[in-house]
């Protein structure tokens, strides 16, 4: 009996063993990226004076749950809210704010504060994957009026094509917050900011707002707009040529946020 | 002096009388109709003809909805006041989801559990865009976990006929609880073409929940007629469809322009 128990306990060593080995042998097909230094991340803001990249230290914790292929759509959505509630108090945190005195309980203070209502804000989202940052941003502004432009991407092309739009009809008057959670090659964004340029919108007026971008977008969409700002929460290091996508990524966000990924594939597209 | 007084007093008099007159019939606004509601009998007689037709209790919508419908009231209120009536309608909803019995404890004894007999992703909430997206918001609160998918369908003004732009649902919305959301229901053109695309991918009628704000007699006789295993749940049943334009009376205006600030200055919220 003892033998045979022997016999057993080997045998279930080599499966384990074998199990290890086939496992980090599967892991070891996908690569492993490694984020962009601080170095890097400094020339970035030197080169474009509009770009802000969110501190790492607010971000890292979020992002790395969003990145996991193995986080829940309850989990993604609740993270995805956190930090887009983080990038939309940036974007307000940047726009013009006037000065004037007002009184405390206890006496006098300058009193800075944003210079627009709350009706001159004009959330402009790039359906569909945009649409994520409305839950939280009507929740910062709560008067803000809502703009939308559908573009979708071209599976074969990768060219964006525009499929409809709806903005305030005053909306050159406004303060734009553009947004769009990926900055891949950044055609979409640029194909929205022409949409927004031929109704009148200043490029002064406008901030954009994405969650991952990679120098290449980021660099096409400031070529064009130069005036505009720019906010992200983190740029990646690398865009996969053949399929135009962020690695690593968070892989095809509207999908995740949405809860209609393909069970399939699993990791997916951007934009 | 006390003459001088007493005519500046009196010319002040004539002046205000003037504006009173004026101002009351501005105010009586005569060119503008008075629509009145439904009555209690009208509405069990709809009741009636459509067993899947839930039409919420007047109690608890009668406040929200009279803020809502007022022209005047300022995009925050209606945001406000839109959502605690989705939030409504969603637990509506939820509440008529199929239930399954088990027994749980308490922390004093046994009891017979009554749960919604689906999981969170297994229930999908379709929207049609634009408007169906305001539901979004109060929809991911109660059920965090759903899946969300999305159709877009525009109304041309001038024909008043729906036109497809585009959609985006689960590949297994087949296999799920559908609640198809559109704040208002009119001629029913879109919510109908909406249900197509749905029974194209699979989707079974008595699956489906259609959410609305506010509809009327002739948009559900059409989606009943085409789809009658669906339920719709409705907040209130407006009496009049204006033929010419296929507008609500005296229904919301434009949901979608009002919830979403898109408003166009001139026109004070026509349209639906």
């Amino acid at each position: 009996m003892f033998k045979n128990l022997l016999r057993i306990g080997f045998n279930l060593s080599l499966f384990n063993t074998t199990y290890v080995l086939c496992q980090s042998i599967k892991d070891e097909k996908l690569p492993h990226y490694h984020f962009l230094n601080e170095q890097d991340l400094n020339k970035l803001l030197r080169k474009h004076q509009n770009l802000s990249i969110i501190d790492r230290s607010y971000t890292e914790h979020i992002l790395s749950i969003i990145r996991d292929v193995e986080t829940d759509t309850v989990e993604f959505r609740k993270n995805s809210d956190r930090l887009i509630r983080i990038l939309i108090e940036q974007a307000i945190s940047q726009i013009e704010k006037k000065k004037h005195v007002k009184k405390s309980p206890l006496g006098y203070y300058d009193a800075h504060e944003v210079k627009f209502e709350d009706e001159e804000i004009c959330f402009v989202s790039i359906l569909r994957s945009g649409n994520a940052f409305l839950f939280e941003g009507l929740k910062a502004v709560s008067g803000a009026s809502i703009g939308q432009i559908l573009i979708q991407r071209n599976e074969d092309t990768a060219l964006p094509s525009y499929l409809f739009q709806k903005l305030p009809s005053n909306i050159k008057e406004q303060q734009v917050v553009l947004m769009d959670p990926m900055l891949a090659t950044g055609n979409s964004a640029t194909l929205a900011l022409r949409i927004l340029k031929n109704q009148g919108v200043k490029q002064e007026n406008i901030t954009f707002l994405t969650l991952v971008s990679c120098e290449q977008g980021i660099e096409k969409l400031f070529r064009e707009f130069p005036k505009m700002k720019i906010i992200t929460a983190q740029v990646d290091p690398i865009l996969l040529k053949d399929f135009n996508y962020l690695a690593p990524g968070i892989g095809n966000f509207g999908d995740r946020y949405f809860g209609t990924v393909k069970k399939s594939q699993q990791p997916s597209q951007q934009q | 002096m006390f003459k001088n007084l007493t005519k500046l007093a009196c010319c002040l008099g004539l002046v205000n009388g003037a504006f009173v007159v004026c101002s009351q019939n501005v105010h009586s606004q005569d060119r503008l109709q008075h629509y009145n509601f439904l009555s209690e009998n009208e509405l069990h007689n709809l009741l009636k003809k459509h067993e899947n037709l839930s039409i919420l209790n007047r109690n608890q919508t009668e406040h929200i909805l009279s803020l809502m419908r007022e022209a005047n009231t300022d995009i925050v209120s209606f945001r406000k006041n839109a959502d605690r009536l989705i939030r409504i309608l969603m637990e509506q909803a939820l509440a008529q989801l199929q239930k399954k019995n088990s027994v749980k404890q308490s922390p004093l004894g046994f009891y017979t559990a009554n749960e919604v007999k689906f999981s969170d992703e297994e229930i999908c909430i379709v929207s049609i865009l634009r408007s169906g997206n305001a539901f979004l918001n109060e929809g991911l609160r109660v059920i965090q976990g759903a899946s969300i998918g999305q159709i877009l369908i525009q109304r041309n003004e001038e024909t008043s006929m729906p036109k497809y732009f585009f959609e985006k649902l689960p590949e297994n919305i087949h296999e799920q609880q559908i609640i198809l959301v559109d704040p208002m229901l009119g001629t029913g053109g879109s919510a109908s073409m909406a249900l197509k695309i749905l029974q194209n991918y699979g989707v079974k009628e008595e699956n489906i929940m259609f959410l609305t704000l506010v509809s009327c007699e002739q948009g559900l006789s059409k989606v009943f007629k085409e789809h009658p295993n669906i339920k719709i749940i409705t907040a209130q049943v407006d009496p009049i469809l204006i033929k010419e334009i296929n507008y609500l009376a005296p229904g919301i205006g434009d949901f979608g322009d009002r919830y979403f600030g898109t408003v166009k200055k001139h026109t004070r919220g026509l349209q639906v």
